[in-house]
């Protein structure tokens, strides 16, 4: 460890390297690294197939199913309308824009405790536009069963996932549409391209990346969400029981072995997810790499 | 393609960039749009290109107005000043672009495409880079790419909006000998923008001098050199000494001056204005004979060496009006030094009325 | 010169060559409004809504009882605390990886930034599983009397966990942007180390340490999942004001549960405005990031 955060031999001019590294790698490594290694300590204790038999318990399954299922969800969604959304306010001026593009940030700053208890009363049957969909309704009808039930299923969750996810994706497409070369479009127009051509050879293939970015982050998220899911989600088990919902009840069993073998699975999930977020914007810092 | 630009307008909210501007590109012709920036020479070859609308006046392409047509339909081939080259894209697939865009029925295949980027790239001299990005080239490389891409869609014309402007000095001047080789074996009729004089007298058939917004000269490099129509073309041309003169009876006083400053001009009396080079400003030391001078006599003020000559700057004793000049420095024996008083004679020179000849506008690029 | 110009319309056909037609540009448009009010604006609407639907005094009345009001000083407690501590943390990081260049210097980042991709509940079980019964260090903070999960402790870790990230995050690519040349250049006028991080370091960096502490708080007075977990839930004691909005929710206590959600919906929004005003204002000296707008 010293050696690997020992600075080069170069004479330095600015003093404090010594102390402010030192304080941060403490800091970090009392609240980050010590923590996180406990879980992986308790973890070796159950042996790998004591992780896995813990891990593919079916209601785990299920609820890293569940989990799996609306991220992805919620984050598709996330990437086509955080794209419009982005493309809407850096293209388009119209009155309100300035406040639109502050209240993107909304979910960024809301509490998830807050978000998830709206939520679940706009879109409970009895909440609008909850009823819209509610049994007995026109919209309603259209779905098997007379009614989408949106609070309490699987839809709510999406929706949740939706609000908590969507700055990743706007937020990440957003400067790069700022970037645009407007002079690209104007030329792909010269050489007799339509819009819906410049759109999808020019315009797309430069904000792809940025998108599968915001798509990622949002998706790692999802994935990751507590607060927001619990209020709207209904929280049945093998149905709505998402997989941190899960570990905190293995926690107040307590089950403590059941919670760090569904931990380890999360969190070997999420620096997955990291690396390759990492290994796209590196890979399109070289494709895309500014002459 | 023969462009006809008849009493064109522009403004960009309330800032006029084009005020009536009439010209006639014929078929074939090789033209330069010459100006400061803010002149509206580059508005005007996006009006004409279709990238911008005019908000009066008529742009006709071998006779037919285009106001309706959008910039896709128009047919020209247009190079940026920074290329904008799709940098995602392989070096051959943004010169095939323009064949790829074509409508389906009208658009060859894939082999064809390659094949014909090939042929362009060959005739740019960039034969073997087809396969490289954007990203891996020069900038002479990329700006021969742009121009291969545009030539891809057959154009009626080639629109060039400062071709050379991003490039060093050496790079610039041999595309400019290639670009005017590469104009003579197509033959597209070619508008191109600049604000580099050298680059517009060597390159194009004829010159358009352009400021705020309007024309000020059109014609040969020979005519817009030798006898620019005003003086803002004269000043725009090279370094200008501009003093206020009067005429009477062919003579030419400066005022406070008792001497002509010049004799016989074919000019009617009234007040004038009048250019000369620095290299035409003649100098003669005076001699402390006491004897009257021939002429105005001017103080040095400053002394500063260039390459191959001296740079003076000269005071007017009687009127205060500054001067300068160039003289050969290749000899170091009397060279002037600042508070030497000299004789000063007016060679080659212009007069324009005052309200054309004022002096040119300095602008900041 | 015209006094003044009305730009004309472009003559029929003419396309502007890098814009939509008015057509899609209208469509685009509305959906992403109907979306945005859908998502974003009808939840804070319903919450203010719900918190003041039996009038102010209800409202008053469920936001002054005094399990609401432990719950608001605790909260406020844990900010207090958590926002400082990572204050110090992230400048002394930012000036680590600003200003020097050292091997490991990307995990160094990485590792700052680790917080945001774990979930809050793992980082709540990451307590658990150190200090808590299962722990390692339960039988020493046993024979020692002290207490860290299911008390106030545990979730001041557990709330300055999720907040690492905020303020050294701001802080790094600023100070990597502005270099160090205005450090060495009091230095050399014989300022000290300390006197120049304060009187030179510090104010260059003012506006977007401001905008992370804001970020910080935000994050730190919202936190839910991690806090639950090491929360214990104890009323009137472990329960900050996001963990009592669950507890009335579940006790169908609607209008309470509103209440206390519409303080936090508050914050949210002043939170907003301030950061709109500070990118507004001072976007220059905000990393840059956002500086174009």
């Amino acid at each position: 460890m010293a050696h690997l955060f020992s600075a080069g031999k170069r004479f330095r001019v600015l003093p404090g390297f010594g102390l402010t590294l030192g304080l941060s790698l403490s800091y970090l490594g009392f609240l980050v690294l010590v923590p996180l290694a406990a879980v992986f300590l308790k973890a070796s204790g159950l042996g790998l197939s004591g992780i896995w038999d813990l891990a593919t318990a079916p209601r785990t399954l299920a609820a890293l199913k569940v989990s799996f299922g609306t991220s992805l969800c919620a984050a598709f969604v996330n990437t086509v309308a955080g794209t419009t959304t982005a493309w809407v306010l850096v293209r388009y001026p119209f009155p309100g824009r300035r406040f639109l593009d502050a209240m993107v940030d909304l979910p960024f700053a809301l509490p998830t405790a807050v978000a998830g208890l709206a939520l679940a009363t706009l879109y409970a049957p009895s909440g609008f536009p909850g009823s819209l969909f509610a049994s007995g309704s026109t919209l309603g009808s259209l779905f098997p069963g007379g009614e989408l039930k949106i609070a309490y299923a699987w839809p709510g969750i999406v929706v949740a996932l939706v609000f908590i996810g969507l700055p990743f994706v706007v937020r990440t497409v957003q400067p790069v549409l700022e970037d645009l070369d407007r002079e690209q479009e104007e030329a792909a127009a010269t050489l007799g391209a339509g819009r819906l051509r410049v759109f999808t050879r020019v315009i797309l293939p430069v904000l792809l990346p940025a998108m599968l970015t915001g798509f990622a982050l949002a998706f790692a998220r999802a994935l990751g969400e507590y607060g927001s899911v619990i209020f709207i989600a209904g929280n049945r088990p093998f149905q709505t029981e998402i997989a941190p919902l899960l570990i905190v009840t293995h926690l107040e069993q307590p089950d403590y072995p059941a919670a760090t073998a569904l931990a380890v699975v999360m969190l070997v999930m999420a620096f997955a997810m990291m690396l390759a977020i990492n290994l796209l914007q590196a890979w399109t810092r070289k494709r895309l790499g500014h002459p | 393609m023969r462009i006809e630009v008849e009493d064109l307008h522009k403004s960009f909210s309330d800032y006029p960039a084009l005020r009536g501007v009439n010209l006639c590109v014929e078929d074939g012709e090789l033209l330069a749009l010459l100006g400061p920036s803010g002149s509206g020479k580059t508005t005007l070859l996006r009006v004409i290109a279709g990238l911008d609308y005019p908000e009066r006046g008529r742009i006709l392409f071998n006779g037919r107005d285009v106001a309706g047509v959008p910039v896709q339909k128009r047919g020209v081939g247009f190079v940026f000043q920074h290329y904008a080259l799709f940098r995602h894209m392989r070096v051959w697939k943004n010169v095939a672009f323009g064949l790829e865009a074509r409508p389906l029925f009208q658009r060859p295949s894939r082999a064809e495409r390659h094949a014909r980027a090939m042929e362009l790239l060959d005739l740019v001299q960039l034969g073997g880079l087809g396969n490289r990005f954007p990203g891996q080239l020069s900038g002479g490389q990329r700006q021969r790419v742009a121009l291969a891409r545009a030539l891809a869609i057959d154009p009626a014309a080639l629109f060039l909006d400062e071709p050379f402007g991003a490039l060093d000095a050496k790079v610039r001047r041999e595309l400019r000998r290639w670009l005017r080789d590469l104009h003579d074996r197509t033959g597209h009729t070619t508008l191109f923008v600049t604000h580099d004089q050298e680059e517009a007298l060597e390159l194009a058939d004829r010159v358009v001098v352009m400021r705020d917004g309007q024309i000020e000269q059109i014609g040969t490099p020979e005519e817009i050199f030798l006898r620019p129509a005003t003086g803002f073309v004269y000043g725009f041309l090279g370094e200008t000494n501009a003093l206020d003169v009067q005429v009477s009876g062919g003579r030419v006083f400066h005022d406070g001056l008792e001497a002509p400053l010049l004799e016989g001009a074919a000019r009617p009396d009234g007040p004038a204005r009048l250019f000369v080079r620095p290299a035409e400003v003649l100098l003669e030391p005076v001699r402390e004979t006491g004897a009257p001078a021939s002429g105005p006599v001017a103080r040095v003020t400053q002394v500063r060496r260039r390459l191959e000559s001296l740079h003076l700057d000269l005071v007017l004793e009687a009127t205060g009006a500054s001067l300068e000049a160039t003289i050969g420095g290749a000899d170091p024996a009397g060279q002037p030094t600042p508070g030497d008083r000299m004789t000063v004679r007016i060679g080659e020179c212009r007069l324009y009325d005052p309200e054309t000849g004022s002096p040119p506008r300095v602008e900041k690029k | 010169m015209m006094a003044h110009r009305v730009s004309r319309p472009p003559p029929r056909g003419w396309r502007p060559p890098t814009s939509e037609g008015a057509l899609t540009r209208r469509v685009l448009i509305g959906m992403t409004l109907f979306f945005l009010a859908g998502l974003l604006l009808l939840p804070l609407f319903v919450v203010f809504s719900e918190a003041f639907s039996r009038g102010f005094d209800v409202f008053r009345a469920s936001v002054t009882e005094p399990e609401a009001l432990a719950a608001i000083r605790l909260t406020l407690l844990v900010a207090a605390i958590a926002v400082p501590v990572n204050v110090v943390f992230g400048l002394a990081a930012a000036w680590a990886a600003a200003k020097f260049e050292f091997r490991g210097k990307s995990l160094f980042l990485t590792l700052i930034d680790l917080p945001f991709s774990v979930s809050p509940v793992i980082a709540g079980l990451m307590y658990v599983l150190l200090y808590g019964a299962p722990g390692l260090l339960w039988p020493t903070l046993q024979a020692h009397d002290i207490q860290i999960i299911w008390a106030v402790p545990g979730i001041v870790l557990a709330t300055m966990f999720v907040t690492v990230p905020f303020v050294a995050r701001e802080l790094i690519p600023l100070m990597q942007e502005q270099g160090t040349a205005d450090e060495e250049a009091a230095l050399s006028l014989g300022a000290s180390g300390w006197k120049t991080f304060w009187s030179v370091t510090v104010p260059n960096v003012r506006w977007a340490l401001v905008y992370g502490v804001l970020l910080c708080n935000a994050r730190a007075m919202g936190e839910f999942g991690a806090v639950a977990v090491v929360s214990g839930r104890i009323r009137e004691e472990t329960m900050t004001m996001p963990l009592i909005i669950e507890a009335l929710y579940n006790e169908f206590n609607g209008v309470a549960a509103f209440g206390v959600a519409s303080l936090l919906a508050l914050l949210a929004l002043v939170t907003l405005a301030l950061r709109t005003l500070l990118e507004w204002r001072y976007g220059a000296d905000l990393a840059g990031r956002r500086a174009t707008r």
